[in-house]
């Protein structure tokens, strides 16, 4: 404990964010619905592999077709995810994200171009799980590594399901209009 | 218009910070640039040993633990490699003994294999009729290296050795047939230790100076062992957010073509040095002496050419020394094992590049071998023997930082 201390000494005011701010972190993503079922401490140890970015309101934060490398949790701001239009015309937007939502997980995954681009509608303060941090996550605490996972094949059979509620829908409403 | 205006002000003020941040970047490393070679070499050893913290800690282990535990036995494993091949060498009269008996046997072997001890120069091997001027260059300058100082001669010479150690008169009988032989005189005898001064003292300064540049190293090596990523992040916070996702990727990618190739290379390594021992064994080479060379070829074949060329030299200076083999095979003989040596080597090097190096290290450093021998020699000529270890990894690095940062200049259209 002393030893962490002396270190603490030299080495936390130089890279590392002060407590009270990682505190408030931790209690922000405690409260995302990516985290349920993780434990503070887990949560706490989160935080070791987030970056924290800040982007200007219209910045764009990632955009459709460049390589993928990250999640984004949204800590502060308005979000936009668009989808490009006609040559000319403004982008579709095709969902609103405020504080609390996430985007970009298929980009830990892998590597595929998006598939949609994220703008931000006011200043957005985002914090970001790169793959290449997922990656050191899982050799360094598997368990939390296996939690991320979990999380993010329920975020997708989620998705997948409405997907596939609305094909259905949109289906029968098809069939209904063709047979009368 | 003020738009305008303030854009292109901005533009100025990039460029007016961005020029003498790089001039001051640029010759505070030419300042500081005997720490550049410490700091690397502790990057590069720090990056190696990663793995074990983090299989550590993924057993539940705290971080500080980790890091004490892994360089613990890091440091522990080289004192203990030191202590076994310091052990292992020969001191004091052993190791005059061993250089004598080596002189006198290489010398033999070499006239006998030539046919130089016949009375008429003319009856000489046609590769001595043919060479012989070359020949005799480098056999002075290998005599040169072996060869004992005089104050070793005179000592060992000494009457009151005689009977001393175990086989001291064959030893005594040996360097006077080496003195006698005038064909090979040293082209640079030893000069007793301490003879110089100046040159002493001269030593001990550059000695002193290099310890105190080397004394960086643990603390680089430290810090970056027990780094959580707060440094990685922080160097992220710089990168512009357009470009955040680029670096992310172009790092992900170098961080897995160098860690295949370190992986990739240890792997070649270990089995270019089994084959290399086990063929010298088959051939006749006593097992620790095979064990032995096979650990240098293996071991220095991380530089490309190098272990092949190791391993040959070696071994044929074995085989030149040696006068009775044990070989496997019974029908071999002394004389056969200069030519083992030559296969043994050759199938090593063939094996290595047909089959270990495409399976182990694949494409991830497809590098033409006229770079490798390039970089290489840069390296060695700007930072001698780490420069030549290190100018692969970070030819790895270069080449794949520039392929990724091109597909991905391309992908954000910016190219």
């Amino acid at each position: 404990m002393l030893k962490s201390k002396w270190i603490d000494f030299f080495w936390k005011d130089l890279f590392k964010k002060s407590l009270a701010k990682s505190q408030s972190r931790e209690d922000f993503l405690q409260q995302t619905s990516f985290f349920q079922g993780f434990s503070p401490f887990q949560v706490h140890l989160m935080c070791e592999f987030l970056h924290s970015r800040q982007y200007v309101s219209g910045e764009h934060i990632f955009e459709v077709g460049h390589p993928g490398a990250a999640l984004y949790f949204i800590e502060a701001g308005q979000v936009s995810i668009e989808l490009p239009s006609e040559k000319g015309a403004s982008p579709i937007a095709i969902a609103l994200l405020e504080a609390g939502s996430f985007f970009g997980e298929l980009a830990l995954l892998d590597d595929a171009p998006r598939s949609a681009s994220a703008r931000a509608v006011k200043d957005v303060t985002v914090l970001a799980l790169p793959r290449y941090e997922l990656d050191r996550m899982l050799a360094q605490s598997p368990v939390l590594g296996g939690l991320v996972y979990r999380s993010l094949a329920q975020i997708t059979s989620t998705r997948l399901k409405g997907t596939i509620d609305r094909l259905q829908k949109e289906d029968r409403t098809m069939k209904v209009a063709v047979n009368g | 218009m003020d738009k305008a205006l303030r854009s292109n002000r901005r533009l100025w003020l990039r460029y007016a910070i961005l020029i003498p941040t790089l001039l001051a970047l640029a010759s505070l490393t030419l300042l500081a640039r005997g720490l550049i070679l410490p700091c690397a070499v502790a990057i590069v050893l720090a990056y190696l040993c990663k793995p074990l913290v983090y299989i550590l800690r993924g057993k539940g282990w705290s971080a500080h633990l980790a890091v004490m535990t892994v360089a613990f036995f890091l440091i522990g494993s080289v004192l203990i490699c030191a202590r076994v091949v310091i052990g292992a060498l020969p001191q004091g009269l052993d190791r005059i003994q061993m250089m004598v008996r080596a002189e006198h046997r290489l010398n033999a072997k070499v006239e006998r294999m030539l046919r130089l001890n016949q009375p008429d120069e003319t009856q000489a091997h046609w590769i001595y009729r043919s060479f012989g001027a070359e020949i005799d260059y480098a056999m002075s300058q290998l005599n040169g290296w072996i060869q004992i100082s005089p104050l070793d001669q005179h000592e060992l010479l000494l009457p009151e050795n005689k009977g001393r150690l175990p086989s001291s008169e064959e030893i005594q009988n040996m360097l006077q047939e080496n003195l006698k032989r005038p064909r090979w005189t040293a082209a640079a005898a030893r000069t007793p230790a301490g003879g110089n001064d100046a040159e002493l003292k001269q030593h001990i300064t550059q000695v002193l100076s290099s310890f105190s540049v080397w004394l960086l190293f643990p603390i680089v090596f430290f810090f970056l062992l027990g780094d959580d990523g707060s440094i990685f992040r922080y160097f992220m916070g710089f990168v512009p957010n357009h470009y955040f996702e680029l670096v992310l990727t172009m790092l992900e990618r170098v961080d897995r073509a160098l860690g295949h190739y370190l992986r990739g290379t240890a792997l070649e390594c270990l089995l270019v040095g089994a084959v290399i021992g086990l063929g010298l064994f088959l051939f006749g080479v006593d097992p620790l002496s095979a064990a032995f060379i096979g650990l240098v070829s293996g071991v220095t074949n991380a530089i490309p050419f190098l272990g092949t060329l190791v391993g040959l030299a070696m071994g044929l200076g074995y085989g030149l020394m040696v006068e009775e083999i044990h070989p496997v095979l019974p029908f071999l003989t002394a004389d056969d094992l200069l030519l083992g040596v030559v296969a043994s080597v050759t199938v090593a090097h063939l094996l290595d590049n047909a089959l270990f190096q495409p399976i182990l290290v694949g494409k991830a450093v497809n590098l033409h071998p006229i770079v490798v021998v390039l970089s290489v020699a840069v390296a060695g000529m700007a930072f001698g023997l780490w420069g030549v270890l290190l100018a692969i990894p970070s030819v790895v690095v270069i080449n794949t930082c520039l392929k990724t940062l091109v597909s991905g200049l391309k992908d954000y259209r910016l190219i």
